[in-house]
């Protein structure tokens, strides 16, 4: 009797001592809340704006300044290996945008050389900025996150490099750093941080200059104006107006993601215009 | 059974040169991984085939199929005890030793997977419980502590019969002997409640592992639709059992030819597991027919360019090899009038060699052509890659090997 007694005892504490371990380390993390809700609050971000983008696919002339200005921008690594945040594909003139084709007529559509070519069209994508983002539920440390005015946003730090966001990411907008990226000394921009070896990254809707009150880089360097930013809340913010007078499309629709990147086309295709 | 017990001390107290020879082998192909482990931490993730679009391969496939390894334990040693199937009882310790070892090989899988192993603790402090990851994580964990302690608690008759029988290791005996006598009760009937109660707690693990939270890592990728299916969690629960008996049978022949167990480790033994086999094997053409069916019927275009890829395409030999040498030539042994248990082996070694292909052919073609067509990516594991894994599966046989030397791995009573 007295045995079973120091037994009962025993395991008590171990499962009392289990129990609370797990809670101690678990539940002051934030964990039971960050489950039911996928967006972080901090007094940058509190600012009641919506931010999101339109692209005019009708206008862009593919020309890929966005990419390389936001390349400068962001520190955007060549070293290991060239990395871009926005992509621009080459499309066929009857290609729509979410072509779900079993076989791509051309795979490396990201490598062309001249722009534009007559009867091409141009689509740029880069992070859609969900406003239910899959990467954001995947991710099991919370280093990425969806802050109050709608930017996805990376936390480097917090980053394992599991890349389970990746694999959820319906629009591969997301680069893994596969060796340490380099980016010389003089070429850094000192607003954001050269991320470290072995985490992801992906765009951050310029969010350094955006909340400061500037453009994004990519739309301020577009030559052919076929980008704009603003606040989804201002019914006169550029986008808002946008999609307020054109039909509207999101990339991979059925995905259910609701972007924020959104892309119209404002009446007739570039070449059409010019020819 | 007199003669049983000597036979199975003798294997713990007589340590020869081929033991060592082993280890040493073995140990040399962990210094490998090991090294082309640091390569990985130092230059990166680009050591790997890996890349932006196939961001997963082959340590990820190799993660789901150690966790089909683990499984031989609960598949043998609770439901024997659950079920009453006793004629399996000569194997049930042999069993939950894989688990233990399958499971440490499944998390060094994963581990070699991350980018920032040196963060893993930011995991632990940081847990979403929203993230598929962390269910994994804490299964897992519940997993091997319930595995492991009902290993300690069903040894208590075995250790108390070979305390004081060896030198250097009595002290752990007498350590693990204090333990059990704290926490099992002294009754017997009491005694086998327990083990009852701790078995019947971890019969579901294999539903929760498998066949949820394991599949949940790849079912719930929106993005891959080849993977977004509801039926991942049934196909990986079939997956992980068959892979669970397959990997017994194999450790089972191997020990009993090594330590002359034939009597112990009978042939009756070896042929139910080949019945269960053949069963699962069946299961699994079955699943790998309705996917591909529904599919190609079906031809929606994300889905389709997978199935496609798989049946005709680039990896189609591999594919049609896996099918053929992995799982129909197997089921061909099984079904033969005269089958003994050398043919039981043979279509175990050919099936889990087709379990772990299958593994890999879930994963990287389905990550290979995602819903944006124009990213479509490739994969070839580098040497790094294959070293690692050869790492990890070396490590497991030296534990396992040593396990074998410290516990008694066939029940003494």
């Amino acid at each position: 009797m007295k045995e079973s007694i120091k037994r009962r005892d025993f395991l008590k504490i171990v499962g009392i001592g289990s129990v609370y371990l797990v809670a101690k380390n678990i539940i002051p993390g934030g964990a039971v809340s960050t489950l039911l809700k996928i967006t972080q609050t901090s007094p940058t971000t509190n600012s009641g704006k919506r931010w999101g983008m339109v692209i005019d696919v009708g206008a862009c002339i593919g020309c890929r300044q966005c990419t390389y200005g936001c390349k400068e921008e962001n520190n955007i690594p060549n070293i290991p290996a060239p990395m871009q945040w926005i992509e621009t594909f080459e499309m066929e003139q009857n290609e729509p945008i979410t072509r779900l084709n079993s076989v791509p007529s051309n795979q490396s559509k990201t490598s062309y050389i001249e722009s534009p070519i007559h009867g091409k069209w141009y689509l740029p994508i880069a992070c859609l900025h969900c406003d239910d983002p899959p990467c954001v539920k995947l991710c099991p440390t919370g280093a990425t996150f969806k802050s109050e005015d709608g930017i996805v946003e990376m936390n480097y730090d917090k980053c394992i490099g599991c890349r389970q966001c990746m694999a959820g990411c319906p629009y591969n907008a997301r680069s893994f750093n596969w060796g340490k990226p380099q980016i010389p000394q003089e070429n850094v921009n000192a607003l954001v941080p050269v991320r470290p070896i072995g985490v992801v990254e992906k765009c951050t809707f310029c969010q350094h200059r955006v909340r400061e009150g500037l453009l994004t880089k990519c739309v301020e360097i577009c030559p052919v104006g076929a980008r704009h930013f603003g606040d989804l809340n201002d019914p006169n913010s550029p986008p808002s107006k946008l999609l307020e007078t054109y039909i509207s499309s999101a990339l991979l629709e059925e995905m259910n993601t609701k972007p924020k990147l959104l892309y119209i086309t404002s009446g007739k295709k570039w070449f059409e215009e010019e020819g | 059974m007199e003669n049983h017990v000597d036979k199975i001390l003798e294997s713990m107290e007589n340590t020869g040169q081929a033991f060592y020879a082993t280890i040493g082998i073995f140990g040399m192909v962990v210094l490998w991984g090991a090294y082309a482990w640091y390569t990985q931490f130092t230059v990166g993730m680009q050591a790997t085939g890996l890349n932006n679009t196939v961001m997963w391969g082959l340590y990820i496939a190799t993660f789901m199929f150690m966790i089909g390894v683990s499984h031989a334990g609960i598949i043998i040693s609770t439901t024997i005890r659950v079920f009453k199937l006793d004629k399996f009882k000569p194997i049930s310790r042999i069993a939950e030793g894989m688990t233990l070892v399958g499971l440490a090989m499944a998390v060094l899988s994963v581990v070699a997977d991350i980018g920032r192993p040196d963060r893993i603790l930011v995991l632990f402090f940081n847990l979403r419980i929203g993230s598929p990851l962390a269910w994994d994580l804490i299964i897992l964990s519940l997993y091997f502590a319930s595995s492991a302690f009902y290993l300690l608690v069903s040894m208590k008759h075995d250790i108390s019969l070979i305390t004081g029988r060896f030198k250097v290791r009595d002290g752990l005996y007498k350590i693990l002997g204090g333990i059990q006598n704290v926490i099992t009760p002294k009754d017997p009937e009491k005694y086998e409640n327990m083990l009852n109660s701790i078995s019947i707690v971890i019969l579901p693990f294999p539903l929760l592992d498998s066949g949820m939270v394991v599949a949940f890592i790849f079912s719930l990728l929106g993005a891959r639709p080849a993977l977004n299916a509801p039926f991942i969690g049934a196909y990986f629960l079939v997956l992980a059992i068959v892979t669970g008996i397959a990997a017994i049978v194999i450790v089972s022949m191997i020990l009993s030819r090594v330590y002359e167990w034939d009597e112990i480790i009978s042939e009756e033994v070896i042929m139910g597991l080949g019945n269960y086999l053949r069963v699962g094997i069946i299961l699994i053409l079955y699943f790998i027919f309705n996917q591909h069916f529904t599919i190609q019927y079906v031809s929606k275009s994300a889905t389709l360019v997978v199935s496609n890829m798989l049946l005709f395409g680039s990896y189609a030999t591999l594919f049609w090899g896996m099918i053929i040498a992995g799982f129909v030539v197997p089921v061909l042994l099984l079904i033969l009038p005269n089958r003994n248990k050398v043919g039981v082996l043979i279509a175990s070694v050919l099936s889990i060699l087709g379990l772990w292909i299958n593994c890999v052919l879930v994963v990287v073609p389905a990550l290979t052509f995602p819903n944006i067509p124009f990213n479509w990516g490739s994969y070839i594991p580098s040497w790094v890659e294959w070293s690692v894994l050869a790492g990890i599966l070396a490590l497991g046989v030296i534990l396992y090997a040593v396990l074998i030397k410290l516990i008694p791995i066939v029940e003494l009573d």
